[in-house]
């Protein structure tokens, strides 16, 4: 006798569904924020060298970062304490994206310092190593966590991001 | 052999104290696999590469076990050894495991801060030195130094370890059980506090109590450890039996 209920092909539910349609929208917020640095700088600099270029792209993320990190600690607080409930996996595609983002921003720094680019302070290096550590280290208690509801992490990974992120935008420029 | 003076035996004694403990906490930590025996164990570890680096410095200048010293000393081991009683006392949620994460980021961002990109000013040291009374010339305080984390790491450092231990031994005081703990508790309650007061007395312009305070605090921790993990034969079994009691009580009031 068979089960009528496991023998249903596995559809995709409406919320996946709608999740991967967030995601895909967050990335595609992020490349055109990307696309508008650029154009900005084209339109400053008629012929840009890649070290403004760089530069306009450091300066415009580190501040998109902030930005996101308050937005994501402040959702986080309203998920996790005031709804108690846990991590649902768009906060933690979310998540990963503003860590590619951390990324993507530590590697344009080391570019710009092989190009002979230097911080305003030299403990900006400091606060950026920091700010693409800040999440993963976050990340892994939350995805580890046997105790549920975990969403404590990403407030604390948030929280903190923001305020290295701030710490480097003082140092930097 | 002037370097050879009273606080050079006093590092020495704190750092053969402190090495002794960390090995002993990391081996039962590799058999127990307990969380707050990782993070004490990583605790007396700084500590003994603190002390270790002060013996150093009474002898040789090397900016290095300077960095080290001050890294370890002022702003990694009273966070590690909190972090112990916090893993211990602060079950809910993930509190501790991430107040864990928060405290590798500062290690790891510290570290290469205090070694590479702080400038110090070798100068002022000459060998027998005190390093409580002239590491302030070495490592002047200037806007967003690493010595801005000293005092916040060392206040929640202290806080949850001194704290921890007195509310434990309070606890067991008024539950009538585990002398041995509650003894042990207030041994390592006394230990933590005495670099705290040593780093007290250095903010306050005294500095002659550090390196007492130092090797006080290791010996104290150490034995306040010992005597917690040690429970008499009878007393394991009496203290069951007084659980036992005073569940049967409780059932029996709720009947």
């Amino acid at each position: 006798m068979s089960n009528n209920l496991s023998d249903r092909p596995a559809s995709k539910s409406q919320p996946a569904v709608r999740q991967r349609r967030y995601v895909i929208a967050g990335v595609l917020a992020l490349l055109a924020f990307l696309a508008l640095v650029v154009l900005d700088t084209f339109r400053r600099f008629p012929q840009p060298w890649l070290y403004i270029f760089l530069l306009d792209l450091h300066y415009q993320l580190a501040r998109l970062g902030l930005a996101v990190a308050l937005v994501m600690a402040a959702i986080g607080v309203y998920i996790g304490i005031i709804r108690k409930g846990d991590v649902t996996p768009l906060f933690r595609s979310g998540t990963y994206i503003v860590f590619g983002t951390m990324l993507l921003q530590a590697l344009i720094g080391v570019v710009m310092y092989t190009q002979g680019g230097r911080p305003r302070e030299d403990v900006h290096l400091i606060y950026g190593m920091a700010s693409v550590l800040v999440l993963p280290f976050f990340i892994f208690v939350e995805v580890t966590a046997k105790k549920r509801p975990a969403m404590g992490s990403y407030i604390w990974g948030f929280a903190l991001l923001a305020g290295v992120l701030l710490r480097s935008i003082m140092t930097g420029s | 052999m002037e370097t050879l003076g009273f606080p050079f035996l006093l590092s020495v004694v704190a750092t053969l104290v402190s090495g002794t403990f960390t090995v002993m906490i990391l081996r039962r930590w590799w058999q127990k696999r307990k969380p707050h025996h990782l993070a004490w164990g990583i605790g007396m570890g700084l500590y003994c590469l603190g002390t270790f680096s002060q013996v150093v410095l009474a002898t040789t200048w090397s900016p290095v076990f300077f960095g080290l010293w001050y890294w370890s000393g002022a702003i990694m081991v009273a966070a590690w050894l909190g972090q112990g009683t916090v893993f211990l006392l602060w079950r809910r949620g993930n509190i501790a495991r991430n107040i864990m994460m928060a405290l590798i980021l500062v290690g790891v961002m510290t570290l290469p801060w205090t070694l590479f990109l702080t400038p110090f000013d070798s100068s002022v040291w000459y060998p027998g030195a005190d390093m409580t009374e002239i590491y302030q010339q070495i490592m002047p305080r200037g806007s967003g130094s690493v010595r801005s984390f000293s005092p916040v790491m060392n206040t929640w450092g202290t806080i949850a370890l001194v704290g921890g231990a007195i509310y434990s031994a309070v606890l067991f005081r008024r539950k009538q059980i585990m002398r041995n703990r509650m003894i042990g508790n207030w041994l390592i309650a006394a230990g933590g506090l005495m670099p705290a007061l040593g780093g007290a007395l250095i903010r306050l312009g005294d500095p002659s109590f550090k390196y007492f305070g130092e090797m006080m605090g290791a010996i104290l921790i150490f034995a306040g450890y010992l005597m917690a993990t040690t429970i008499p034969a009878g007393e394991e079994q009496e203290t069951s039996q007084k659980r036992e009691a005073r569940k049967g009580a409780q059932s029996y009031s709720v009947e």
